[in-house]
């Protein structure tokens, strides 16, 4: 699905230079559930918005269903992210005036779905969500647990191929946390590639490997085929 | 999509109620003021231009090199042959109207209604073809075929004759002439120079009013206005280069006169906004007022629509997480745009129908400011509401751009991480703020200016006395033959103090000729302005003596033959002692009998120049009574109780000599009104930008505030820190504003004769007042934080 090949990620300020990012190289195939670990300011960041192409590499190669797109401007990348991409974040970045259906309906609206075909895939990503009830409030009128699985539900309505989660449970109560990762197997099952940033070890054995960033390098990959919870 | 936008600015409207009261009362302000100014231009625009052959339609203009005893060297009437002769001359010429007017003529329909009208008489049927007049009844070939034949406008001849048919009908003008109605036109729209003439006569019945119709008829005689149709294509260049010709073969042989003299086209579309010729049958537009209002129509919109840019990329911090999440999801940034510019035309729409009722309520002040009367359906007419339409779409175009590019341009990896982009565009928002105070503080510079020249204008000494001085227009000659028994009785009353007759006012003197005396180097000739007057001329309008006497009823020779002239007028003819010497005025002998100390015989824009005063009755047009200020309206009672004694049928009509001098400066007054208005509207709503971006900081800073108040900083402090900011930039703008207020200033200055000196102390003022308040719409919010309770505010992060 994708590959990195000597990822390189430097961030320029005044005074300092920080090199967020050294020499990252990894793979991660169709169907994989990865795990991403290391402790505050590894990089991990970083690297999702990469992976994601939020943000550019300052250098390396970043190989996406075969492409390489290190290089592409914000049009191209942006056309290959709402195609193939969701996104699921720690605060969990709804937009406080539209309501629920609203926020999961936009990657829709962005890609040019029709009403109906919009309305159908809305109603059934929310259903799955289990939040089908509270579709005409506002964000701030739901809980963090209520709210992460509507964002949850808006990375996932337009199918990607690929879902980000940089540390979607950090904000949660471990049994709204359970209810996420919960969601986020379900859908790996389904066929979802996932990448999910986690400080958690348990929420991190999830996924079928780990991968241990340290100051801005893997440092090691621990494969955990067997465990499936 | 759209529908997703539009509900985020729907909701953002209803919840930020700050921000959007701010922004749409700044913007409907803006749009309101723009729209009014575009209604007055569009029509000032159009005059005159609405007639199918407008565009080949000339107006003769003649210059006399140096003669600005009318105001300027330029004059906009000719001779009553030149037309004819300039068909008859150049082929190219397809038609001419020679015309006049004849203002405020009793009229009367069936012996008992009573009417004073503007007439309009002029060469018929050619009026009627170069003008297009649309007849409704009658035609325009033979209408006025006849003499003593009239037609009507629809208007006029629905008042005079409401739905009975006016053809065939007669209206009896100065009480002995009887003319028959033979037609009805369409009347001319409000911007047209025939709008104020509802009845026409032609020049044929105008003729035959006249005793002395060779001489007036004449090219001697300068008193028509002279129209040309050019056949299509001709460059009017091309005739106007054969004039001189005229000049030479026509208007020098006839006249005997090696006056210089020169005779320009000026094309129907100029005449009203470009004219600078004197005379016109309709008061004349002015281009520098349209200008002006047009400017001021922008800097207004300017200053609310950076309102609008300020207070939206200030709180686009606040949206940047919006920004990120919709990139983050596959909005690409031309959607963004996209969403934020129809974000501020949502609020320019909003704006727009706040606008639509400003406009509405404005309209009748608006009218008095312009000096137009718009009826409030024209502010429903298609072409304005298009207009209007525009407008508002450029103004949230205008507004959106900014906000929308510096918004789209969020990186979506940095504002996700909850890092908002404080304070990033605080500079070009400084700037912003600049403009917007420099913009306003040269506007509040210029109207004190300009209110202060006029304060001169009013309170200079002109050399005659104004107050207390009640004019009458003696309107015809029956009513001059009674003066006599009307002075008698006036003067019976004891509040009246003096009363005379003369044949201009000392506002406005504007007969001149030319006055000849025999020197020792030959014979000296002036030209100078004339006027008549009586024995209490000079007492009534408190005009002092220099040297001799005035006129007086003991000597019964002055009446004839006596002569007063001006300390200019002395002058020029290089007398010393004038005082008995012998002058010749058009051939006749006359007696300086005593030089009068110069006054100014017109506004302050012309210089004194020569005048003499003669006695000659028939030549009398205004009675002005000269009363004790109090107990006016018995004063007024008793003076229409003699006009009704003598002139009956002719209806009272008086004014009060210091407002007939006011008007004097009606387009300065204008101009200063105009100029005033809009620095209030200006500094207002830069005002309002102001309040928004102070409240939006202070709220930003409620941290670093309740922090600084731990720390032992006064509410004198907190205020004093967080204002300064501001007032830095009322500062900066100051800089800015007080070259380009000099600057054009100096400018307008130019145009009169006596003028203020522009002082320092001016851009002091209005700087200090822009500063002032700013400092109280900034203050409002400041001190409003440093007085909240630090604990809380600590507590909020
Ligand atoms: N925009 C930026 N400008 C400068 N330095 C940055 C920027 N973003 C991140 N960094 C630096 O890059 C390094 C990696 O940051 P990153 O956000 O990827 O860490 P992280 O592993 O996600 O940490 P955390 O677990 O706290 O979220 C850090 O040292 C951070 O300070
Ligand atoms: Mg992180």
């Amino acid at each position: 699905m994708l590959r990195t090949n000597n990822l390189v990620k430097i961030y320029r300020t005044e005074e300092v230079e920080t090199t967020a990012l050294d020499n990252v190289s990894i793979e991660i195939n169709e169907g994989e559930f990865v795990s991403i670990m290391g402790p505050s300011g590894c990089g991990k960041s970083t690297l999702m918005n990469i992976l994601g192409m939020l943000d550019n590499p300052s250098g390396g190669e970043y190989h996406f269903l075969g492409k390489e797109v290190s290089k592409f401007n914000e049009r191209q990348r942006a056309q290959i992210r709402k195609e193939n991409i969701g996104f699921v974040f720690q605060s969990f970045n709804l937009i406080d005036e539209l309501t629920i259906y609203e926020n999961v309906e936009l990657p829709l609206l962005y890609l040019k779905v029709s009403p109906s075909e919009r309305k159908r895939k809305v109603q059934t990503v929310l259903e799955i969500m289990e939040i089908m009830h509270r579709r005409n409030h506002f964000p701030q009128q739901l809980s963090g647990g209520q709210q992460q699985r509507v964002a949850v539900a808006r990375a996932l309505v337009a199918n990607p191929k690929l879902i980000l989660a940089d540390e979607p449970t950090g904000n949660l109560d471990s049994s709204h946390g359970d209810e996420v990762m919960k969601m986020l197997t379900f859908l790996n099952e389904g066929g979802t590639t996932v990448i999910m940033v986690t400080h958690s070890p348990t929420y991190a054995e999830y996924g079928n490997r780990v991968i241990h960033l340290f100051d801005g390098k893997v440092v090691t990959e621990n494969f955990q085929e067997s465990f499936r919870v | 999509m759209i529908k997703n936008y539009f509900k985020i600015v729907i909701r953002n409207i209803t919840r930020h109620k700050t921000f959007t009261f701010l922004n749409i009362s700044g913007l409907a302000i803006g749009i309101a003021v723009a729209s009014l100014i575009m209604l007055y231009v569009k029509f000032e625009w159009e005059y005159d231009k609405s007639y199918p052959n407008t565009d080949s339609i000339y107006r003769v203009i003649q210059r006399q090199p140096g003669n600005i005893f009318m105001g300027t060297d330029y004059f906009g009437v000719t001779q009553e042959p030149l037309g004819r002769t300039l068909q008859l001359e150049f082929p190219e010429v397809n038609n001419y109207v020679t015309m006049s007017s004849w203002k405020d003529v009793v009229i009367n329909i069936d012996r008992k209604k009573n009417y004073e009208e503007d007439i309009l008489y002029a060469t018929a049927p050619n009026l009627f073809n170069m003008f297009s007049f649309e007849f409704i009844q009658g035609n325009p070939e033979n209408a006025l075929s006849q003499q003593n034949t009239v037609i009507l406008s629809e208007n006029d001849a629905k008042k005079f004759f409401g739905n009975d048919n006016p053809v065939g009908k007669t209206i009896t003008v100065r009480e002995n002439e009887t003319w028959t109605v033979t037609g009805v036109f369409k009347s001319m729209p409000a911007n047209s120079q025939f709008a104020n003439y509802g009845i026409i006569t032609s020049f044929e019945t105008y003729a035959s009013t006249l005793n002395n119709r060779e001489q007036t008829f004449a090219w001697g005689n300068n008193s028509w206005c002279t129209y040309v149709q050019l056949k299509n294509g001709i460059n009017p260049e091309f005739t106007q280069t054969k004039l001189p010709y005229i000049i030479k073969k026509y208007v020098n042989s006839a006249t005997g006169s090696k006056k210089v003299r020169e005779y320009y086209l000026q094309s129907l579309k100029d005449t009203h906004l470009y004219n600078k010729a004197n005379f016109a049958l309709n008061e004349n537009g002015d281009i520098k007022i349209v200008l002006v209002l047009i400017a001021m129509a922008f800097i207004i919109i300017t200053i609310a629509s950076i309102n609008y840019m300020n207070l939206s990329t200030a709180r686009a911090s606040l949206r940047a997480r919006e920004v990120g999440v919709r990139k983050v999801i596959g909005a690409n940034k031309i959607q963004l745009i996209t969403q934020f510019v129809s974000d501020s035309i949502v609020y320019s729409i909003v704006a727009g129908i706040f606008a639509l009722i400003l406009d509405l309520l404005f309209l009748p002040s608006f009218n008095q400011l312009v000096g137009i009367k718009f009826s409030s359906t024209a502010l429903f007419q298609p072409s304005f509401l298009i207009g209007f339409l525009v407008i508002t779409l450029l103004v949230g175009l205008l507004s959106g751009a900014y906000p929308a590019f510096v918004l789209s341009n969020y990186q979506p990896a940095q504002v996700i991480k909850g890092d908002n982009a404080k304070g990033k565009h605080s500079a070009l928002r400084r700037i912003l703020v600049v403009t917007q105070f420099a913009a306003s503080i040269a506007l509040i510079a210029c109207t004190f200016i300009i209110l202060s020249q006029m304060n001169y204008i009013r309170n200079k000494d002109m050399g005659y006395n104004r107050e207390n001085i009640i004019v009458l227009p003696l309107k015809d000659a029956s009513v001059v033959k009674q003066l006599e028994l009307m002075k008698n009785d006036l003067n019976r009353h004891s509040s009246i103090v003096e009363v005379t007759a003369s044949s201009h006012l000392p506002i406005n003197i504007n007969s001149s000729t030319h006055v000849k005396i025999s020197g020792e180097t030959g014979e000296i000739d002036v030209q100078s302005y004339q006027m008549y007057g009586d024995y209490n001329f000079l007492p009534t309008f408190g005009i002092s003596i220099v040297d001799g006497r005035n006129f007086s009823k003991s000597v019964a020779t002055d009446s004839a033959n006596a002569v007063l002239i001006n300390q200019s007028l002395a002058r020029s003819l290089g007398l010393k002692d004038a005082v008995g010497k012998t002058l010749n005025i058009n051939g006749d002998k006359y007696n300086v009998i005593g030089i009068i100390k110069d006054f100014n015989m017109h506004s302050l824009h012309q210089k004194i120049l020569p005048l003499f005063i003669r006695m000659h009755e028939p030549w009398l047009q205004y009675l002005s009574i000269k009363t004790k200020s109090q107990d006016l309206p018995a004063t007024i009672d008793y003076i229409k109780s003699v006009w009704n004694r003598y002139a009956e049928q002719r209806a009272f009509d008086y004014s009060f000599l210091d407002s007939d001098f006011n008007s004097l400066y009606k387009r300065e007054e204008r101009f200063a009104e105009i100029v005033s208005y809009s620095s209030g509207l200006a500094i207002f709503i830069a005002c309002l930008g102001l309040l928004g971006l102070a409240s939006f900081i202070v709220e930003q800073k409620r941290k670093e505030i309740g922090i600084r108040k731990v720390l032992g900083a006064s509410v004198s402090d907190v205020v004093g820190t967080l204002s300064k900011q501001f007032l830095k930039l009322v500062f900066y703008a100051n800089i800015i504003a007080v070259p380009a207020a000099y600057y054009f200033m100096t400018n307008w200055l130019q145009d009169f004769a006596y003028r203020i000196n522009i002082s320092w102390w001016i851009f002091v003022l209005s700087g200090g007042m822009a500063l002032l308040i700013a400092l109280i719409t900034v203050s409002s919010q400041t001190i409003k934080a440093a007085l909240s309770n630090p604990v809380k505010s600590i507590r909020y992060e």
